[in-house]
């Protein structure tokens, strides 16, 4: 359901258009201002995206049985919430954009086309991509513990204060700081040289 | 003379050791348990060995009636009534030991690609967190229920929860008598495959629908980090936070979807308006902090669904896009609109919201290195049973005693008994 807002551009909906419409007539893809949406909740009409600051949202419409499973495990519980099984389908959130964000063509565009694209992947590829995604966050999160450590051996070696800040931007070390790294390196201990970080940290001189 | 063959230069030849190092392991993540720890709306409170207080208000006082205010009497009013939940903090530990010759082989660049020091520095505080993470979604410490054993093979519902190296207990129930106190170990996590590979055969009696407890369990319910499952229970059964949910019916359980099937749009779309009607409309910063927990059955489950983009398609953090040009790189992974945190740990067949500003953590002792009190000492050599010498082997421990607390779990939601996907 919805109710009067801020409307969609034309250009939008034109674009749109491209990706066609479900068997119901209506556009598979639609981009809408989020106060506009309203649900049937609990015997109460409400609006949907309250939980969200306003905001345009790109909405997709699925079938009945991609949005509600099959209609005989319709049950009860779920008519007294949800009322009727939706054999129209429903529109369901798929993006929303920031709050200052107006709608381009492209950008709309290009979201469609990932999840029409994305419709059509076996089980096993999604949990693979899922779990190399998973993966390389647990190897930066290693990275940068490591980066953390080489950061405070740099500080602690060379007896100096670093700035309370971590992470790559701290890693941008011009000709000088190097320089004098390898005049320190003179001068350390053998022990602390293997110490000695890799990217080494900004220091406050 | 006869030409030099490999084996007459063998004496010169250096041997190359590529310097990077693969992790061949999986442990999962520790986002959930960060989040907690350090954003979470209460984050960490430091408390005693005295359990922590918090005030629950569980009823809003005052009486309204008719009224006869021309001589009528107008009768007797009330007031607010709170009650207090308590938190104990518990003790955990992640212990580290090595030879000091390891340490010697590997101290400097000339000896080894990398210190096993400096890799342990960077990789003990993750993998203890982990380790935390995994027990958040392991009620009472139970990392899995034997579904199926073939001889050091045991079957369970989630692999991931357990690590390799990993030592644990069998219990047959809560409350029931250890199958042997000697701890067994994890040769291999096959996540895929959903099995835990014993080094050595299982004790003695262990059977099918055994708990895989965590090492050090008493066995007993409570006796771990409080799980998001012992807060997310839908029935007035049991207790949080030392209450007793019959007492207080509906103020204390969580509202949930028993899902039956695979996981749709409106199931989802249901249980957020449910939460939205326990926390109000109004109250932005607790809706805000609203996140939705799933593994990675349920995950591709949502894929699946339709509305959103494959993680195939996502750019890994720091990469470019990988398939479509223009799609923000940023864009971050949602349910309906609300962060979704897809981990490895916990049970596969449903999804939690949780509203982080809700979850804190007694803290009696922070996540750090454990020293004895009044000293910075944090390596211990081995002392030798047999004649009291130092043995050239060193320990280092990782600690915490804390415990998980939520404040108000009836705003929260949850969606059980989901099928899993297919081939996963």
């Amino acid at each position: 359901m919805l109710r009067d807002g801020k409307s969609t551009p034309e250009f939008v909906e034109k674009m749109l258009a491209v990706f066609g419409n479900n068997p119901h007539g209506t556009p598979n893809y639609r981009l809408i201002w989020s106060e506009r949406k309203m649900l049937w909740f609990m015997g109460e009409v409400a609006p949907e995206y309250i939980y969200l600051e306003p905001c345009w949202i790109l909405e997709t419409w699925l079938p009945p049985i991609k949005a509600a499973g099959p209609e005989a495990g319709w049950n009860e519980l779920m008519e007294a919430m949800n009322g009727e099984y939706p054999r129209q389908g429903v529109y369901f959130f798929s993006q929303n954009f920031p709050q200052d964000w107006s709608p381009s063509e492209e950008n709309v565009r290009v979201l469609a086309k990932a999840i029409e694209a994305s419709k059509h992947i076996p089980y096993e590829q999604r949990a693979d991509a899922i779990r190399e995604n998973l993966k390389a966050k647990e190897r930066e999160g290693i990275e940068r513990t490591a980066q953390e450590i080489d950061e405070l051996f740099d500080s602690a070696a060379q007896g100096r204060i670093q700035q309370p800040v971590t992470g790559k931007k701290n890693n941008f070390r011009t000709p000088e700081d190097f320089e004098r790294d390898q005049e320190r390196i003179g001068r350390i201990s053998h022990k602390d040289y293997a110490r000695l970080p890799k990217a080494g940290g900004k220091l406050i001189q | 003379m006869a030409a030099s063959n490999t084996s007459n230069v063998i004496g010169l030849q250096k041997e190359k050791v590529l310097s990077n190092l693969p992790k061949l392991f999986l442990t999962g993540e520790d986002k959930v348990i960060t989040m907690i720890m350090r954003n979470g709306g209460l984050g960490s409170v430091p408390v005693s060995k005295r359990s922590l207080r918090i005030p629950l208000q569980i009823a809003p006082g005052g009486k309204g009636r008719l009224a006869n205010f021309d001589g009528g009497t107008l009768g007797r009013g009330g007031s607010i009534n709170t009650v207090p939940g308590f938190v104990s903090t518990k003790g955990f530990l992640w212990a580290l030991e090595s030879t000091t010759e390891a340490y010697w082989g590997t101290n400097s660049n000339d000896k080894s690609v990398a210190s096993l020091t400096s890799l342990e520095q960077a990789q003990q505080m993750e993998n203890f967190k982990q380790f935390l993470d995994a027990l958040f979604f392991s009620p009472s410490g139970t990392l899995g229920v034997i579904t199926a054993i073939s001889g050091n093979v045991l079957t369970v519902a989630n692999a991931n929860n357990g690590y390799i190296g990993q030592d644990v207990l069998f219990y047959p129930a809560l409350g029931g008598t250890v199958r042997s106190a000697t701890p067994s170990t994890f040769a291999a996590v096959d996540a895929n495959n959903k099995q835990w590979t014993l080094a050595a055969a299982p004790p003695a009696g262990t059977a099918v629908g055994d708990l895989v407890m965590v090492d050090g369990s008493p066995g007993t319910a409570g006796s771990s980090l409080s799980s998001i499952y012992d807060y997310h229970v839908s029935t007035n059964t049991g207790t949080v936070l030392t209450l007793n949910r019959a007492t207080y019916p509906g103020q204390l359980n969580i509202s949930a979807i028993a899902g039956g099937g695979a996981l749709t749009p409106v199931m989802v779309r249901a249980i957020l308006q449910l939460s939205i009607r326990k926390i109000g409309t109004k109250n932005k910063d607790l809706l805000n902090s609203l996140k939705f927990i799933v593994g990675v059955e349920q995950a591709a489950a949502w894929e699946a669904a339709g509305v959103s983009i494959s993680q195939i398609f996502r750019p890994q953090s720091g990469q470019g896009l990988k398939t479509f040009d223009g799609l923000p790189a940023t864009t971050p992974d949602t349910m309906a609109g609300r962060e979704l945190i897809t981990q490895l740990h916990g049970d596969p067949t449903r999804v939690d919201s949780m509203l982080i500003k809700n979850w804190g953590m007694a803290t009696t002792k922070e996540l750090g290195p454990y020293s004895p009190p009044g000293s910075s000492q944090t390596v211990f050599p081995v002392i030798s049973t047999t004649d009291g010498s130092v043995v050239a082997s060193n320990l280092k421990y990782w600690a915490l005693e804390a415990d998980v607390f939520c404040i108000n779990p009836a705003q929260e939601s949850a969606i059980t008994g989901l099928t899993i996907p297919t081939n996963l």
